[in-house]
């Protein structure tokens, strides 16, 4: 049945990120099923009022100021008067809001049950219990997930985590994984090679001489010494939360200790990406040990350029999270055909076969042992050829699939009777000592605004 | 349970089981509850609020000595004299838990300082003369009440600044001094915070806190203000009573409704 989806996140194009893009994706795979789809965000920089994207999807840009963190501020009813017209005049059959830390959606799914409307929200990330932060947030999301009809998370660890936030029930959430282009992320492939040719030549051409014999004699050197060398990527934020200060650790011992596996001197060196307040941490680092021929930093990579520039230029991919809920970037690397070194935190785990990635506990001897590990497989060659991870990623993590599943959870909720106005307000009733009669209070007055809105509407025009 | 494969914690299979099943006993299965709690013992509880307690009286002390100078309960020279007496039966009782040399240069540096603080006063005492008494005694209860906000009680934290604690200290005795008649009476009042917030919390270091001792500080110092300002002391009284028992032993029976959530969604902890 064809239904009407209204996206709402704080977080969509311009800005660029997991879940702007998994937002862009969904939509166009919903379109591409038959299904209407408008996003509703708030204005970036000029980018205000209504915009058409790829495929005639319809881009709301309100006009309501991002106050902390790219969130609008937490009014809880503020952007009633906008959501509510939105959902009449497009005739919204679904509500589908994204990203636990974007306020707008909270709101719109507020205000979708408000308007009877059936809502579905999409958990990204994993959270804490303990911090003050932590708490006040997960008091929230119990007000906001009580009146959705569905949530879905990206992975086991993340439902977990969001039933014991929230305290919805367990049936109430699906888990679905993110997915990945597996078409655009594909192994290192002969046109790859060629355009890395044409991009030295283009170079000035005593350049070009000077890095061609420099090039040629090292290779020969490297061969006549029996030395391989294999590459270690790491792709990320530099911060905190990523594990960088394993990575300050390791990069040295790595660089500095020889490594011989069988008859074949091995070199590792890295390619680091991204950016951070961590960044200046790692160039510390390198210039202590002076490793700046063996540690390539290249800074912030549009997504655009990941796989170009990053990712086939490297054999193994380094992941040193200290929480993720599913890392998108593992799977990217694995559809490019590297072998994964990552630690076993969040969901991680349940995201790739061991024939595909190295699991470590997130401490420094752990990390070295999988990386040397990961360096054995790659030379003797006993991992997985690139081909075939580049299909099992298309096969397991597609869009296709994902947008089918989220299209059942859309049936199965606009087949469920909508609870009448008295259950809603008990269920925000219960929800806490004090603050659940406010917010059962504030339902209600909310509920009366929608019907002065509707008849002004209804006699001024 | 479609096609006969069990479940899988994993994201790549499990074709067949609807999305929003999760069987029951692998769901939540690695929650912990209560992991690497640290419960504290009566003893240690009452210890700590001992430490505070101390601090209070040491304050409350500080406070009631002031007034006696300058009601002339007490001559500047007496206090002087019996400060002097208590400092060095507190030396030879350092001494045998320090060593000599660092007890020499402690003793060159209070000597120093004491020469110091004598040629001093006069200028020290006259400094916040024109300010009226109510300010003053507003500002010095505003001094120690960030002295004892800041000060170090052995359990690290973001408030916690020794030079704060004792700058503050130091500065409510600089307003205090300018209530005093002499430039000695105002030394003598300088000797004591020096004594009170500089060697006592040094001294404390090697002597671990007690709860009987605390109590008899508290007394003594209840004792002390009763003299001049009955019903303060009664306050005092309760308020260190408070500190003291009430609150370690209420905390500790609290502690039975610690409850702590730990699961594979938690943060890796560096070490």
């Amino acid at each position: 049945m064809q239904q009407c989806i209204c996206m709402v996140s704080d977080f969509f194009y311009p800005s660029m990120g997991g879940v702007e893009s998994h937002i862009w994706q969904l939509s166009q795979c919903l379109m591409s099923r038959g299904h209407k789809v408008i996003v509703v965000t708030h204005f970036y920089d000029d980018r205000i009022g209504i915009r058409y994207m790829t495929n005639f999807l319809k881009v709301y840009y309100l006009p309501i100021l991002p106050f902390y963190n790219k969130s609008i501020l937490p009014t809880i009813v503020g952007s009633l008067p906008y959501l509510r017209h939105i959902f009449i005049t497009e005739k919204v059959t679904i509500v589908h809001g994204h990203s636990a830390f974007s306020s707008l959606a909270h709101e719109a799914l507020f205000i979708a049950s408000l308007l009877d409307i059936p809502s579905v929200f999409t958990d990204h990330s994993l959270f804490g219990f303990s911090d003050a932060s932590a708490i006040v947030t997960n008091e929230f999301l119990k007000y906001s997930l009580v009146n959705t009809s569905h949530t879905i998370c990206v992975s086991h660890t993340g439902k977990e985590n969001t039933v014991l936030r929230s305290g919805v029930k367990a049936e109430k959430v699906s888990v679905i994984p993110n997915a990945i282009d597996s078409v655009r992320f594909s192994p290192q492939t002969q046109i790859d090679t060629s355009q890395t040719e044409i991009e030295l030549c283009d170079s000035s051409e005593t350049n070009y001489h000077h890095r061609d014999e420099d090039t040629d004699y090292h290779l020969n050197f490297m061969k006549k010494r029996r030395v391989r060398s294999v590459t270690i990527v790491v792709g990320s934020r530099l911060v905190y939360r990523k594990g960088i200060d394993l990575l300050a650790i390791i990069l040295p011992i790595i660089c500095t200790k020889p490594c011989k596996i069988g008859n074949t001197w091995i070199q590792i060196d890295f390619i680091i990406a991204g950016d951070g307040p961590k960044r200046i941490l790692l160039e510390e680092v390198i210039e202590k040990h002076n490793l700046q021929q063996r540690v390539e930093m290249l800074g912030e990579l549009q997504h655009s350029d990941i796989r170009d520039k990053l990712l086939i230029k490297g054999d193994i991919f380094l992941n040193t999270s200290l929480t993720e809920a599913f890392c998108m970037a593992i799977v990217e690397a694995v559809s490019c055909g590297l072998t994964v070194v990552s630690t076993n935190v969040g969901g991680i785990s349940e995201v790739l076969p061991a024939k595909f990635i190295f699991l470590v506990e997130p401490n420094v001897d752990a990390i070295l042992d999988g990386i040397y590990k990961a360096v054995e497989g790659v030379v003797t060659g006993t991992r997985a050829s690139a081909e075939e991870c580049n299909q099992f990623v298309r096969q397991a993590y597609n869009w296709t699939q994902v947008a089918a599943r989220t299209e059942k959870v859309y049936s199965a909720i606009t087949q469920t009777k909508i609870p009448p106005l008295q259950k809603k307000v008990r269920n925000l009733w219960e929800c806490g000592r004090i603050a659940g009669p406010i917010m059962g209070v504030l339902y209600l007055a909310c509920h009366y605004w929608c019907i002065f809105l509707a008849l002004w509407s209804h006699y001024v025009t | 349970m479609s096609n006969g494969k069990a479940w899988r914690k994993c994201l790549y299979e499990n074709y067949g089981y609807p999305d929003n099943y999760t069987p029951p006993e692998s769901f939540l299965a690695a929650l912990q509850k209560n992991k690497d709690l640290k419960l504290y013992t009566k003893k240690e509880c009452l210890q700590g609020g001992a430490v505070v307690g101390r601090e209070f009286s040491i304050v409350l002390t500080f406070c009631s000595l002031y007034l006696y100078l300058r009601e002339g309960i007490i001559e500047c020279d007496q206090l002087i004299i019996s400060l002097s007496i208590v400092l060095c039966i507190g030396y030879l009782q350092y001494l045998r838990k320090v060593y000599l040399a660092a007890l020499i240069s402690g003793g060159k540096m209070t000597v120093l300082f004491l020469a110091v603080g004598y040629a001093v006063s006069p200028i020290l005492y006259k400094l916040t003369d024109t300010i009226s008494t109510d300010t003053i005694h507003l500002m010095s209860a505003a001094g120690f009440l960030l002295h004892l906000l800041t000060m170090d009680y052995g359990i690290p934290g973001p408030i916690v600044s020794r030079s704060v604690a004792l700058n503050s200290g130091i500065f409510s005795t600089v307003c205090l001094a300018s209530r005093l008649e002499s430039h000695v009476a105002a030394f003598a009042l300088l000797y004591l915070a020096v004594f009170c917030f500089v060697l006592v919390p040094m001294w404390s270091e090697v002597y671990n806190p007690n709860p009987i001792k605390s109590l008899f500080t508290a007394l003594v110092s209840v004792c002390m203000l009763a003299k001049v300002m009955p019903s303060q002391a009664v306050l005092a009284a309760i308020l260190l009573a408070f500190i003291q028992f009430v609150i370690p032993l209420w905390f500790h029976k609290l502690q039975s409704f610690k409850q702590t959530i730990h699961g594979p969604w938690d943060e890796a902890v560096l070490h």
